[in-house]
This record gives structure tokens, sequence and C-alpha cells, in this order.
């Protein structure tokens, strides 16, 4: 499965280079190749015209996709097992709707395109800023609850301190969510329709700095909560069992959140709020490969990239030359796969 | 006596304002089986759960002469093994996959644990069924494969060896075991005794207990009753103290054992 994914994904990258509202044929991708991989710009007439189009738009938008949505399916896979819930996904722990929040009040406040540093505007910021502190408020908030002390939840055998950090999570998530509409609200309608387009998540905005800001956040923590995989397959056990095993328990929850906050905070800053991809993909991955996080995690991650990848070449060219949020192909397409998938399989995930 | 490898001493542990377990003295020496015993809601998970450092106890607990917490979690994990009553997992691992999960201490690499892994479903008979889903199995398979995953953690090599010193803490583990399996668990369990693994075991079956332990310790609300040989802690007085039952006890036509009958 994992080579499987590891060959799909230069072609599914490769289409993204291809697609879009300037006809490009691959032939010309193709042969721009060596030019992309140098950063020069090519001699060859024909080529001329095409490269910036290929080197500034589609690159750093079909490389950010496949960022975006492979940190997206991974963290899900690892809030899976976290949570012991194959129903879990990234944004239990309150990280979207704090960085939608966020990304609001920017928007509202500041206003969407003035930028404040490296030429990321003030919605990116206020987006990557209101997902770390919706999420720290979750954390702090469960872990400060009696019920969720580490001795108690270790004692119950049933880990409550997760338990508690997941209803924590949903009412920040809820509290985020009325000061957001609070702030539609007061918004005019300029502002009201791009926080709620945002909030369909979007590649548009893809360019060079935003790109390497994922490289440089997404891809190391990736790698940090895939490190993590032995402990989280020990994690599914129960929160007491992985203790017994040697799993240092609070040291791991602390790890990964911070980790996945760190991605997803950065995921929707950058391409705004992308549904599905972080629940499905681990969840029908489990039914391939398993529940062992180390398969799991690698197939989740190629799987997520490539699938969010198709899913913007789709999103630019079905109502080309619009486009589609990208948030609106991943459910319309998805929902109904995962559904069909659900009742091939049934229960099989699940139970 | 031989070597003691877990010592409680004065072991007292409170929680919102009730006293789960109080004073207990207690000692489990190297390739011995201690039963542990008494009411529900006696103490006996509480007791237990404090040697894995989990909660805040007073008093001193000692695995092989150190305190609990002075331990690494990995080494602590190599030479102490528990299994809770339930299991909280509901993902589709394989029975195999499972007892691999015990492995997780240990960098023995996947050979030498598939190898382990192999003895044990052999051992547990488990061979059969290990490639179902765990989640698929009956309450009494999914008990067994839990026995064999705590087992696994506890093994040192291809060879079954374990480090001597070794702890085993087993909260009902023949809960949910037919008769064949809970004999043939108890008989195993002894097997890893005379390699030196000591074995603290919580019971119901007073029987059982008597049949198979070379230690029993009574426990009524919180407090340690009586702690002995089967023959000094399964008696009549004791079990009715205890329990607030009659019982008459016969010795076992064959081993001599005590035998408890009760009045019905």
């Amino acid at each position: 499965m994992p080579t499987l994914l590891l060959l799909i994904t230069p072609l599914a990258l490769f289409l993204g280079l291809c697609v879009g509202p300037v006809a490009i044929t691959p032939i010309e991708v193709l042969s721009q190749l060596p030019y992309l991989l140098t950063s020069q710009s090519p001699v060859e007439p024909n080529l001329i015209g095409s490269y910036p189009i290929i080197r500034e738009l589609r690159l750093p938008r079909t490389f950010l996709a496949w960022l975006v949505g492979s940190g997206l399916a991974l963290s899900g896979a690892a809030m899976q097992g976290l949570f012991r819930n194959p129903l879990a996904d990234p944004s239990i722990i309150g990280v979207t709707s704090g960085a939608s929040l966020g990304a609001s009040v920017a928007v509202v406040i500041i206003g969407p395109q003035i930028d404040v540093w490296l030429g990321l505007s003030g919605l990116v910021m206020g987006a990557f800023i209101g997902g770390l502190l919706a999420v720290l408020i979750v954390y702090r908030l469960a872990s400060e609850t009696p019920l969720s002390a580490k001795t108690g939840s270790l004692l119950s055998g049933q880990g409550n301190s997760v338990a508690t950090m997941l209803l924590v999570g949903i009412a920040i998530t809820a509290l985020a969510g009325a000061a957001n509409s609070a702030l539609a609200f007061v918004a005019d309608n300029e502002t009201l329709r791009r926080i709620s387009l945002w909030n369909m998540g979007g590649l548009d905005g893809a360019n060079d700095q935003r790109l390497i800001l994922g490289v440089f956040i997404i891809l190391p923590a990736m790698f940090i909560v895939w490190r993590s995989h032995r402990s989280l397959d020990a994690l599914l056990l129960g929160e007491s069992e992985a203790h017994y095993l040697g799993v240092n328990v609070s040291h791991l929850k602390r790890l990964l959140i911070v980790m996945v906050a760190l991605a997803v905070a950065t995921s929707v800053a950058l391409a705004g709020v992308i549904g599905f991809v972080g629940l499905v993909v681990p969840h029908l991955l489990r039914m391939v490969v398993g529940p062992s996080h180390r398969q799991l995690m690698l197939c989740s991650a190629l799987a997520g990239g490539i699938l969010l990848v198709l899913a913007d070449v789709l999103a630019r060219s079905l109502v080309s030359p619009a486009e589609l949020p990208v948030g609106v192909v991943t459910a319309v397409l998805g929902a109904p796969f995962f559904i069909f998938l659900l009742r091939q399989r049934r229960g099989h995930g699940l139970q | 006596m031989s070597d003691t490898v877990l010592r409680f001493e004065s072991v007292s542990l409170h929680r919102d304002g009730q006293s789960l377990v109080k004073d207990v003295d207690l000692r489990l020496a190297a390739g011995q089986m201690l039963a542990v015993l008494g009411p529900n809601g006696a103490g006996k998970t509480s007791l237990l759960n404090c040697v894995n450092n989990v909660s805040d106890y007073s008093g001193k607990i000692l695995l092989q002469d150190r305190s609990v917490a002075d331990f690494s979690p990995q080494q602590r994990a190599k030479i102490l093994a528990m299994l809770p009553q339930q299991s909280a997992l509901n993902f589709p691992f394989s029975v195999r996959e499972v007892i691999m999960l015990g492995r997780f201490p240990h960098k023995t690499g996947f050979t030498v644990d598939t190898a382990i892994t192999d003895k044990l479903l052999t051992m547990m008979q488990l061979t059969t069924l290990a490639g179902r889903c765990y989640t698929s199995l009956s309450g009494g398979e999914q008990q067994r494969t839990q026995l064999a995953r705590v087992l696994s953690q506890l093994i040192l090599d291809a060879d079954m060896s374990i480090s001597s010193g070794s702890v085993l803490l087993l909260d009902e583990p023949v809960s949910s075991l037919d008769l064949s399996h809970q004999s043939s668990l108890m008989i195993l369990l002894k097997e890893f005794c005379a390699a030196g693994l000591a074995v603290a075991v919580v019971l119901h079956d007073l029987n059982l207990a008597a049949a198979y332990a070379d230690q029993c310790a009574l426990l009524k609300e919180g407090q340690l009753l009586v702690a002995g040989s089967p023959d000094d802690v399964i008696t009549a007085a004791s079990i009715r103290h205890a329990y607030g039952i009659e019982v008459d006890i016969l010795a076992h036509p064959k081993t001599a054992k005590p035998l408890v009958i009760r009045e019905f």
C-alpha cells in the first residue's frame, strides 16, 4: 500500500502542474521540469510564456496542497489514536475553530490584505495564532479539571483526561463558533464573504512564502508525530495499559497535541478550513492497512497529500475559469465515497 | 524463604475522603504466586494499582528493594507487568498484533518478537486465532490474548527467559475463562513461577487460589485481614469474617489443599 501511494504521489503532483485555466500540455510541463528544479528561466521561446504560470502559481499551489492534505490526514490518524476513537479528527482539540476565529478577528480588525510579516497577510497570522491559542486553552482547562488528574485517569483505567479534553474541545469549539458568528454579524458584506469563503478552504493564496512556511512547520511536526507510532499503538490498549508498558503517557499526549496543533494551525492558516481529509483518510486506510500506526500514519500522509492535490485540481478545473472552494470538493466527493465504503465493510473500522 | 521482590510497607491509599487501602504490609518472593482475595470493593485492584506508581499512596512499595518511581518507565516495564480487569481496546488489531504490543519496552527486533509471540500463541492455545480481529473475539479469548500480551512484556529473548525478580500483577485474569482454560492458565503461570517470576493474582475462586497459590492475602475494606499459606488463610473463620458467609472447609481428596464448600 505505501509503495502504491508513493507511485501515485508524483503522478498527482504532475497532474497538479498540468491542469489549470491556461492550457499547458504535459509535454510542455515535462520540458519545464529541469528549469523548475534549478529555478532558472527557460530560454526556449515556447516555454517562456508558460514558465511563470507553472513556477509562480501552480508549483507552490500543488505542493502546498500536498503538504496540507498530508499534514491533516496524518494529524487525523494521530488524534484518532490519542483519543482511541476512529471518529476523532484534528479539529477535536479546538485548533480549527480557534484558527477560524483568529482569522475572522484579523480580517475584521486589521483587514485582509495587509502584510504583517514575511509577506503573510493578517488573516494567515491571525489563524495561526488563534489555532494555537485555542489548543492551549483546551489543554490547560482539561488538565486542570479534577477528573483528569493523572492519578484519576489511570486508576479508572479508561483514561478520563482525553475524554475531558474532548469535551472541553467541543465547548471551546462552540464558543469560538459563537464568537465567529458575532464577528460575522458586525462585519460588512465584503469581509463576511471573505470569512465564509475562507471557512470553505482554498489554496488560491499559495505562494513561495506560504509553501516555505508550510515546509518548515508542517513537515517536521509530521515527522515527530510519526516517530511516536509505537507509543500510539500501545495507547490504543488504554492509558493505564500504555503506562504499564512503559509509555510516558503524559509526555506523549503533550508532544502529540503540540505537534498536531502546529501542523493543523499552519494548514488552516495557509489553506483555510478543509474538512473531511483529517477524519476520513485515516479512517479508510485503517480498513486497508489495519490500525498499527507505523503503516497507518505513513499511508495517511501519502493518501491525504494525493487526495488534496487531486481535489484542488478539480476545484480549479470544474468551473474554470472560476474556482470552487477546495473544502467543498473534498466533502462532495469524499462523503458519498465514505458512506459507500462503510456500507461495504460494515462496522469493521468502528467496532 | 526466597528473596522478596515486591514489598508493601504500610501502604495506604485515600481517594475522595475514602480510604481504599489501609496500612497494608505484604511481601512477594521470587518464584511465588500470591493470590489476593477478598470481597468486592475490598481494595484488591487499588492495591495492585499502587504498585505501578499511578496512585498517590502513602507508605512504601519496593520493587527489587528500590522504589518503583526510581525506575525509568522502560526499565520498570521490563520487570513489572500488569493486566487490568477490563480492556479498552476497540481497534481492529489481530490477536498476533495485540501480543506484539507487549514487546513495546524491548528492542529485540521483529524476528525475536515474532518468535516469542508464536510461542505465547501456542502456550495460550491461541494459534488458530492468531489472525483473527481482536474485537471479534469472545470475552474469554480476549482475556487470553491480553494475558499473552502481558507475558510477552516480561520475556527477554526467544528462549523465553525472564529477568530474575520480575513481577506480574493480574487483576482477575480468569474471570471470563472456562474451567479448562482456568486450569491451564494457572499451570502455565506456575511454570513461569518456576523460572523465577513472581505473580500476584486477584482471584474470586477460593478453590483455585487454594490449589495453585503459594501464598494468599485476604483483604476486607482496604485492610489486610490475614496473609500466609492457603491453609492459614482459607479457613471458615476468616471467610466468615471477610465475606460474611458460612462455609465448610474440607481437604481436597487428591491434593489435601483446602476445599471451600458453601452452605446453601
